[in-house]
């Protein structure tokens, strides 16, 4: 194999996404030296798509959609495998006018029909004209597309047997560029509608935000049909010519060393990762039994936390693991966003590591206020990392029940306007009515301003009202995850309304075991866990493991939990069977 | 499908499926063709990734992930490897 693309251009100045549309800003990458490799989880390097050879792939692909019939502003649905493949024929779409849709690859065992709905969806969803995927998945795509009228259903080599016609007519900076799946449920799914100018600002805040220059080399094991992989690695970086490793998703799940291992070899500067990725490295590297981890890791020296709520303790973890290795623990950058703002909201600045904000659970609960306390270790204050400075040239504002703006420490919706938010969920007026109004967009969760910097509490809608106080259900679930033998994600805690109008505080724990005894020692034990650390007395409910539904992303689906237990979805496991 | 009645190699495969998942069998459920993943031995996403990777290094195969959706069952599981396992190594 050839070797991957270099760190630095030869002579093309670095420009960071002052583009009008993302296919100018491929054709100004094509220039240099730049580009995207592909590895596996043993370290191998197999494929190099430097920007130029993608550009002239993409140019040429994107005549066949043309000559298939596609025309600008059709949405075009592809598989996002992490490979070259999809690259080409996403950018195909660019230069043709039409509108990506990437869509998820399967992950797990079993579970063929929940997959196959979970896909048409999105392609009746967005109104597809045309599907690309991999040979791999096509008996998938095949099911899933069947009945449909489709100009193409096949692979990009299908693609490219197909005649190609001259005339490509690129959309300008309103127009849109992709439609991403990422929010809602899988049966109403809810595509986010971004155009070129919406990327192109977004990006070039996010490059300002992490002081991007021509030393940085981006390292990605995030899947393409999410926000963070999508437009964080791979567009925020051909937006700013920046090289990118990428290693499967799958191929992290794996073996996820193999992440910091390209990230030592190729002397990677960027990478992100939700909480997990960072747990999950800590946890094979321990039970690794090896002595110390041969890599290094001084290069790093962004190392963001994003897509989901921040455990610091993880963090922790991590660092302790890997500082012999050189990682500095002021590389951790945490930052917010999410996919109605194409991804980036606000980011830590660089080098200073994770700042924290240990407050009173007392104040957080009963006046919705961020009181500092100390860290006594009594537990009466709860730790949140702070998730940096809103993005230049936008604004977000902490408000109120009644849409008042709210002052430093007082807790409310955080709201966000700027050129980065969508044009709207694809084909759903109304959906876009219920978030964005006067240019406003209603995030769904809860925050505070410390300072400048933006601290995240929570989803509101998942807020939890008990006797006129108010409850966390990250709380609840964070205190029975960390009991021994339970994992991230093995509870949901919400309230059922009662018939007198109040409302019951309800866990759902799945359970492992199956022995009666132990079953009812564990309901005892989360009870009186939760009713000592947060001092709310729940109904504790056994379910079977894997019940609990998750998002794209990996967060608990908490909304959707509820939902399936109420509809009977979720069957509640007998304390002793 | 299910497990078809196997000659040597086949058996090798199958006990080297057995011995890695094994491993990994937290549950106790004692392991037959028809055991299941989810239900039986509660794997989760990250797990059957944690899984593959064991399997794939014990007998020097890469498992796509194409083959996952229609594994179900233990018995199921040994088929789709010994197919892997004849197209890998002939």
């Amino acid at each position: 194999m050839s070797s991957p693309t270099p760190t630095n251009n030869i002579s093309l100045p670095k420009r960071l996404a002052d583009f009008p549309t993302l296919p100018e800003a491929l054709d100004y990458a094509a220039q240099g030296e730049t580009g995207f490799n592909f590895y596996t989880s043993r370290g191998e390097l197999t494929q190099v798509l430097p920007f130029a050879d993608l550009s002239a792939e993409a140019r040429s692909a994107a005549k066949n959609l043309c000559g298939g019939g596609v025309v600008p502003g059709d949405r075009v649905a592809l598989l996002a495998e992490t490979a070259p493949a999809f690259l080409v024929a996403f950018f195909a779409c660019q230069y043709a006018g039409a509108i990506p849709v990437p869509m998820p690859t399967p992950v797990a065992f079993g579970r063929r029909d929940a997959y196959v709905g979970q896909i048409r969806n999105q392609i009746t969803s967005s109104g597809a004209t045309m599907v690309i995927t991999p040979s791999e998945f096509m008996p998938f795509v095949e099911e899933a597309t069947a009945g449909l009228e489709l100009l193409l259903v096949g692979t990009l080599d299908d693609l490219k047997d197909l005649p190609q016609a001259e005339g490509l007519k690129a959309g300008g900076p309103d127009d849109l560029c992709y439609l991403q799946y990422s929010s809602g449920s899988t049966r109403f799914p809810k595509g986010v509608a971004v155009s070129h100018r919406n990327l192109m600002v977004n990006c070039e805040a996010m490059n300002a935000a992490v002081n991007v220059s021509t030393d940085d080399r981006g390292v990605s094991w995030l899947p393409f049909y999410h926000d963070m992989g999508l437009v964080g690695f791979m567009l925020g970086c051909l937006t700013s010519q920046t090289t990118v490793d990428f290693l499967p998703t799958e191929d992290f799940a794996r073996r996820p060393l193999a992440w910091l291992r390209i990230i030592s070899d190729n002397r990677g500067t960027m990478s992100y990762g939700p909480s997990f990725g960072y747990e999950l490295c800590s946890r094979r590297f321990k039970s690794s039994n090896a002595a110390a981890p041969d890599l290094d890791l001084s290069s790093w020296r962004v190392a963001g936390i994003g897509g989901e709520m921040i455990k610091p303790q993880v963090m922790h973890a991590f660092a302790d693991v890997f500082r012999s290795c050189g990682f500095a623990d002021t590389a951790f950058n945490a930052s917010y966003g999410l996919a109605e703002c194409v991804l980036g909201v606000s980011f830590s600045t660089p080098n200073n590591g994770m700042i924290l904000d240990h407050i009173s659970k007392q104040e957080l609960g009963d006046n919705h206020r961020a009181v500092p306390v100390e860290d006594d270790g009594s537990g009466a204050g709860r730790t949140f990392v702070a998730c940096g400075r809103v993005i230049q040239g936008h604004t977000v504002e902490i408000r109120d029940e009644d849409g008042n703006v709210m002052a430093e420490r007082e807790i409310g919706r955080v709201f966000f306007s700027g050129p980065s938010v969508m044009q709207g969920y694809y084909g759903d007026q109304e959906a876009t009515d219920a978030c964005i109004q006067d240019g406003w967009l209603d995030t769904g969760d809860l925050g505070y301003f410390k300072g400048d910097e933006l601290v995240i509490v929570g989803r509101s809608k998942d807020m939890m009202i008990v006797n006129g106080r108010n409850y966390w259900p990250q709380d609840i679930e964070w205190t029975v995850e960390r009991m021994e033998g339970m994992r991230s994600g093995d509870a949901a805690a919400f309230t059922l309304e009662q018939d007198d109008g109040s409302e019951q505080p309800t866990i759902l724990v799945q359970c492992r075991p199956s022995a009666a005894d132990v079953r009812e020692a564990l309901v005892a034990e989360v009870r009186s866990r939760v009713q000592n650390q947060v001092g709310l007395a729940c109904d504790v409910i056994l379910v079977p493991p894997r019940t609990l539904p998750k998002t794209s992303s990996g967060k608990l689906a908490r909304g959707k939990a509820k939902a399936n237990f109420l509809s009977g979805e979720i069957q509640p496991l007998a304390a002793g069977v | 499908m299910s497990a078809e009645p196997s000659d040597g190699a086949s058996q090798d495969v199958r006990a080297a499926v057995l011995e890695v998942l094994q491993t990994f069998n937290k549950t106790g459920v004692t392991l037959q063709d028809g055991t299941r993943f989810t239900e039986d031995l509660n794997f989760d996403s990250l797990l059957v990734m944690e899984f593959i990777a064991a399997l794939e290094d014990r007998l020097d195969i890469s498992v796509p992930l194409n083959v996952l959706p229609d594994i179900e069952t233990v018995g199921q599981l040994v088929v789709a490897t010994e197919q892997i396992v004849r197209e890998e190594h002939g």
